[in-house]
């Protein structure tokens, strides 16, 4: 690749944060000072699902890792200016990138999507906890 | 008062007042009395001390003076709470109980005891309507986009705009309304003390074994077990012998609630199912192997590096090297379904190129730093409108082998290649309708599920039990929701065409719209066309709500 990689990747987080769920877990606390702790990010525990989902290099890569589902987002409705998700293309053929008065070089957009503001339930028993 | 065996026949005397004796008489005295009590005001049972004055203790034994409840620690179905005046017993009217509160067109009902009905074929409905939205992003054939957005120009808002005219709007009236991609069948469980009803930290507890059984069946995809482990295989099993297990698509999901005040109480709502708990989402690292193909290219990556990765590894710096000395000149937002038993491939959704050159320019974002802009990829912020870009925006790819490079996601066709493509919202039905006929088939959860009509007239009804109680005080009286999942197929089929052999297709010339049946699936005489709306003029959409205790 022309440009470096990690580099333009190092970028994308250091000027539009992390992706939620990428290396970091956000800061929720219940009313009685319980952390939240999204599950989707553990590394504890592979996922259970059949092992034939090794198709590609990056899924082997990933098996230690539960896949990230992007629920639990805080997302506020008819803003699309604060909080979503912000994912970062690379190609070729993406050239819609955008700039303030900076150039860059390569092809490049910043993307926000935005998804679902719930929480899986976790059941424990017969208990139901999001 | 004591305990009675069972055995024995015992009358109890009811004496009416003139009040109730005429009531009686015309035939309404059941629905005068809501609550009444039994107590004894002498005696405290629990502690063997006499009462101090004007205190009767509950027979629930859910007072916290009452140390055994008379109960004897076991869970009354009906509780028997108080009578209506009378001024010792106003204590027991200081108890908290649970709410469910329901949004119903713009309002909130509330309820003790409640059973909802959510039409699931309503919630699939939905996926036609992002099929419809997406259709300019799609080329194949003859099809002409403009037959199938022209559905937007139809329906219209409540000032008789069509929606064609605010799409961000549309998508952000769904998601207020509660019938996002996660559709709400309860908005709010909170508590109710004298009247005022207030968040609580909230827990939920299934009914029964029977319904935990169904619970792991009914979300086996996704649900949470206690172990933090996120998806299973708890699916229902399909066959006999050595039976396949079919993923449920649905999880279902409960919130914190934040008030005002930025204080947020754990499950307090809202609480619905979710289609997209199947789905996860990263990051294709690729190449395109055809840069000037404007829809559904191929791109190939090696064998030991790309594909499908986690957006976790990808922005760990460490790990992200790797792809600085590679030729795979592409990182594209992508999605996932992962398909357990097909030992080939798992269906990869990759954002085409036109769906990133997008030209909504009233929603771009800028960086920290100000340096830099973004945009987003939908117009509004609506869950369902990303979900719709990865779902219905392309086609579904697979692995094959590679041409130049050592594999490639390449599309997955139609049988008949003139049609569209395999897309993520035709798979989702699919998937949908071989989970509910293992439902049906599967022992451990067929006697609970309810099954009419045959072949493609089937309607399943799968019903649930869940408790609310106030995890912050066990003294809250709790609240008791029935659930039903109605899923009618001649509904189903009649948003999306199946065809010979078996492939569903939403681009079909003939059914240009996208209909919502909700509690009308009988007969399919009566439909709309807009989401937006909560009825018809007989039935309502997507759920209804029936209150068995009135507040």
């Amino acid at each position: 690749m022309a440009t470096n990689t990690s580099q333009t990747i190092i970028n994308f987080t250091s000027n539009f944060g992390d992706t939620p769920y990428g290396n970091s877990t956000p800061n929720i606390q219940y009313k009685s000072g319980v952390n939240y702790i999204d599950n989707m990010t553990s590394m504890q525990t592979p996922p259970r699902i059949a092992p034939n989902n090794k198709h590609t290099a990056g899924e082997l890569a990933n098996t230690s890792l539960i896949p990230t589902k992007f629920l639990s987002v805080d997302n506020p409705i008819r803003d699309t200016s604060i909080k979503g998700v912000n994912l970062l293309v690379f190609s070729p053929q993406a050239i819609n990138y955008t700039t303030n008065g900076n150039v860059v070089m390569d092809p490049r957009a910043y993307v926000k999507f935005f998804f679902s503001g719930v929480q899986f339930l976790k059941l424990n028993g017969s208990e139901l906890t999001p | 008062m004591g305990y009675i065996a069972s055995s024995p026949t015992e009358y109890l005397d009811l004496h009416l007042t003139e009040r109730g004796r005429r009531l009686l008489l015309q035939g309404s005295l059941g629905d005068q009395i809501v609550k009444f009590a039994l107590g004894d005001g002498d005696e405290d049972y629990q502690n063997s001390q006499q009462l101090t004055s004007g205190f009767v203790p509950d027979v629930t034994g859910a007072h916290l003076n009452c140390i055994f409840g008379v109960n004897d620690g076991y869970e009354i179905k009906d509780k028997i709470q108080w009578v209506e005046g009378g001024q010792s017993l106003l204590r027991q009217q200081q108890q908290a109980e649970m709410v469910f509160g329901y949004q119903s067109e713009g309002s909130y009902l509330w309820a003790n005891k409640a059973l909802v009905n959510v039409y699931l074929h309503d919630y699939l409905a939905m996926l036609k309507v992002l099929a419809l939205h997406n259709a300019p992003y799609h080329s194949f054939g003859t099809f002409n986009s403009s037959n199938f957005t022209t559905y937007f120009s139809q329906i219209f808002d409540s000032g008789g705009v069509a929606w064609s005219q605010d799409i961000k709007e549309f998508f952000e009236t769904l998601e207020e309304q509660g019938k996002d991609l996660n559709l709400n069948f309860i908005d709010k469980i909170f508590k109710r003390v004298t009247g005022t009803i207030s968040p609580t930290n909230v827990k939920l507890t299934l009914v029964g074994n029977n319904n935990q059984t169904l619970f792991k069946k009914f979300v086996g995809s996704v649900y949470i077990q206690s172990d933090s482990t996120p998806m299973t295989q708890d699916g229902p099993q399909y066959g006999l012998g050595n039976p396949d297990k079919i993923l449920s698509p649905f999880c279902m999901s409960n919130s914190i609630y934040t008030d005002v005040n930025n204080t947020s109480w754990a499950g307090a709502g809202p609480m619905g199912i979710n289609i997209g708990g199947a789905i996860d989402y990263g990051y294709s690292f690729v190449s395109v192997i055809q840069p000037n193909v404007a829809y559904y290219p191929d791109y190939g990556f090696e064998n030991t590096i790309g594909g499908y990765y986690n957006i976790f590894q990808t922005q760990n710096s460490s790990f992200n090297q790797q792809f600085d000395t590679t030729n795979l000149d592409c990182i594209i937002p992508s999605a996932r379904f992962i398909l357990p038993q097909n030992p080939d491939t798992n269906a990869y959704f990759i954002l085409q190129t036109n769906q990133i050159n997008m030209s909504n320019t009233n929603t771009h974002f800028t960086s920290a730093s100000g340096g830099l802009q973004g945009q987003a990829a939908t117009e509004s912020t609506s869950a369902w409108e990303t979900f719709g870009m990865f779902m219905a925006g392309t086609a579904q790819y697979e692995v094959k082998p590679g041409v130049g490079y050592g594999k490639q996601f390449k599309k997955q066709n139609h049988p008949n290649t003139n049609l569209e493509p395999k897309m993520g919202v035709t798979t989702l039905i699919y998937q949908t309708i071989q989970f509910f006929e293992a439902l049906e088939l599967d022992p451990l959860c067929s006697t609970f599920i309810t099954v009419s009509g045959t072949g493609v007239n089937k309607v399943y009804t799968v019903p649930f039990t869940i408790q609310a109680s106030d995890n912050a005080n066990i003294g809250t009286a709790t609240a008791t929701l029935n659930l039903n999942f109605i899923l009618s197929l001649p509904a189903l089929y009649s948003n999306f065409t199946l065809d010979s052999p078996i492939a569903f297709r939403t681009y079909d010339t003939s059914q240009l719209e996208a209909r919502f049946y909700g509690g009308g699936y009988d007969g399919l005489t009566e439909y709309t066309t807009d989401p937006t709306h909560w009825h018809t003029t007989g039935v309502n959409e997507y759920k209804t709500f029936v209150d068995f205790k009135p507040l």
